[in-house]
């Protein structure tokens, strides 16, 4: 089995998308969870109930941040006002790390708020390698980038997308934070092996861990986050860790709320599957 | 071969304006067509949006029903695509944008109950700041009262309305029938704010809505209590009784968290 070693970056073990919904369950209950992520675009605000309860669910959780305007992929130039805010809110919030995803959301000024694919080539690899560097710069941190699901292909792509992203980590210097219902979908799409982008990334730069329910429309998947997690996606969790080694994962929902009950239960069961494979329970925060 | 820019800007025209220079850059097979794939982006632009808008402007939807509020939606998406980094302020010219749309010249009271909507939303994430309360009152010198200015909490908005908005949200929240809009006997003025990180509301009093807005711009005590006692319902009342009623209504504010400092400073 690997071993990882992060000398940054700490194994946190299974969490939960930190979702309003769920606030006062948590601060209730302090379920068995080892950490959260936050969006962080949603606590880019001036005060009120968003930040008082992050403040106080920090008080007992770990918390990471994951955003979704970066556009790392623009060619915009980078968002400074954007930048600051991102890091202001870091200073806050002091998230064990900090991610977004490697796509493009902004163009001319505009932002389509949403996780728009890239063309996988050397142009676009060159481009966002300098983008992530001068972002690390700024923050002063390593950033983990996600991959998206992805519903097209551009003609202008010439390399397969896990090794665009494994090209980008590597030359940048960044993380990944590896979605693996986001590699099904994309697989289903694209007619790919899911499994062949699980073996064609390098395990060290694997730092965190998505889990999502998705759409299926019947040979083409929708990444919705509105169901549970899939029996394929869990199949290849249980690969994803055999290659990696233990990696903090979570269950990310962000629509057709379950009872809170229902989260933990699916997070129980990536436990169950990271016991399986590594034979320990692997934390307790 | 495109470049990066290229691919983007054909791309945002597609979802923007429907441009179709994009469509000969994808891929397309047989179990899918290029337009299906680049429709999925499509469809998630603007369903994102329009959920944004219909949680932010959740009592114009229930006026309008669904399916018109979606509409007026795809044109003010077509209209004021996001700048912003964060879908919060994407509303942000959706009042405007209803008040100055053709469909509703006619219907002004949705503008105002849009305007209810977004200040709801701007009280809940505004500042933090702490309030005063009563008990500050005793601290102030007798010959300083002429002087106070009042600051008000950063979650504090208030407007005009002229409508039957009240009752219509009302209905709306308590899941009753709508009422038809009205025309009121008077303009009145709501104030919205956030009391802890509860958001509240209430409709102020004629002569207290007359010198609120005058007291967040920072007037001075004095030159509030001279503008109640020419309100018609005080023209008769002693120095004294106005003085009350003054201290009366600063009372009221502090109990309900509205105001941050009484500052001295002539």
């Amino acid at each position: 089995m690997p071993i990882k070693n992060h000398a940054e970056y700490p194994y946190l073990g299974y969490g939960l998308g930190l979702r309003s919904e769920y606030y006062d369950t948590i601060l209730e209950q302090r379920p068995d969870i080892d950490w959260f992520e936050i969006t962080s675009e949603n606590y880019m605000v001036s005060g009120g109930k968003s930040l008082d309860y992050l403040d106080r669910i920090r008080e007992h959780y770990p918390v990471v941040m994951h955003g979704v305007s970066l556009s790392i992929g623009g060619t915009d130039p980078l968002d400074k006002t954007y930048l600051k805010q991102l890091r202001d809110l870091a200073d806050r919030v002091k998230p064990v790390w900090l991610s977004d995803h490697l796509c493009w959301t902004i163009h001319a000024g505009k932002n389509i708020h949403d996780l728009l694919p890239l063309p996988y080539n050397s142009t676009t690899i060159d481009h966002l390698v300098n983008r992530i560097r001068q972002v690390q710069d700024y923050l002063g941190r390593q950033i983990l980038l996600e991959n998206v699901s992805s519903y097209l292909t551009y003609k202008e792509s010439q390399i397969s997308e896990w090794e665009f992203f494994s090209t980008v980590t590597e030359k940048a210097d960044c993380m990944m934070l590896l979605d693996i219902n986001n590699v099904y979908v994309s697989a289903v799409n694209h007619h790919f092996d899911p499994a062949d982008y699980l073996h064609g990334v390098p395990q060290e730069r694997v730092q965190q861990i998505h889990l999502a329910g998705h759409t299926d429309y019947g040979g083409f998947i929708v990444d919705t986050h509105d169901h549970p997690v899939v029996d394929s996606v869990w199949t290849l969790y249980q690969l994803a860790l055999e290659l990696y080694g233990p990696v903090s994962t979570m269950i990310e929902r962000d629509d057709n709320f379950p009872p809170f009950q229902e989260l933990l239960d699916e997070l129980d069961h990536a436990r169950q599957i990271g016991q399986v494979v590594h034979g320990r329970k692997t934390c307790s925060a | 071969m495109l470049s990066l820019s290229e691919i983007q800007d054909k791309f945002q025209r597609h979802l923007l304006q429907g441009d179709t220079d994009i469509l000969t850059h994808i891929v397309s097979d047989q179990d899918i067509s290029h337009i299906q794939r680049l429709a999925t982006y499509k469809h998630a632009y603007t369903a994102r949006l329009i959920e944004a808008l219909s949680i932010d402007f959740s009592s114009v939807m229930a006026v309008l029903g669904e399916e018109t509020f979606s509409r007026i939606c795809l044109d003010y998406i077509n209209q004021h695509p996001s700048t912003y980094a964060s879908l919060r302020w994407f509303g942000s010219e959706f009042p405007d944008f209803i008040k100055q749309h053709s469909d509703f010249r006619e219907q002004p009271y949705l503008y105002e109950l849009a305007v209810m909507d977004w200040m709801f939303i701007n009280a809940f994430d505004a500042a933090d700041h702490n309030s005063l309360t009563p008990s500050c009152m005793i601290d102030v010198p007798v010959t300083s009262w002429p002087d106070i200015r009042l600051l008000f909490h950063p979650s504090v908005f208030y407007f005009t309305y002229r409508w039957n908005i009240i009752e219509i949200w009302h209905a709306i929240k308590d899941a009753n029938k709508i009422p038809s809009p009205l025309l009121i006997d008077k303009p009145a003025v709501c104030l919205i704010w956030r009391q802890a990180l509860s958001t509240q509301f209430r409709v102020l009093d004629e002569d207290e809505a007359a010198i609120f807005d005058d007291a967040v711009r920072g007037a001075t005590f004095e030159s509030l209590c001279e503008k109640l006692s020419l309100l018609t319902e005080h023209r008769d009342s002693e120095p004294e009784s106005i003085a009350m009623r003054s201290a009366a209504l600063l009372k009221t504010w502090l109990e309900e968290g509205l105001i941050t400092q009484l500052d001295c400073q002539p």
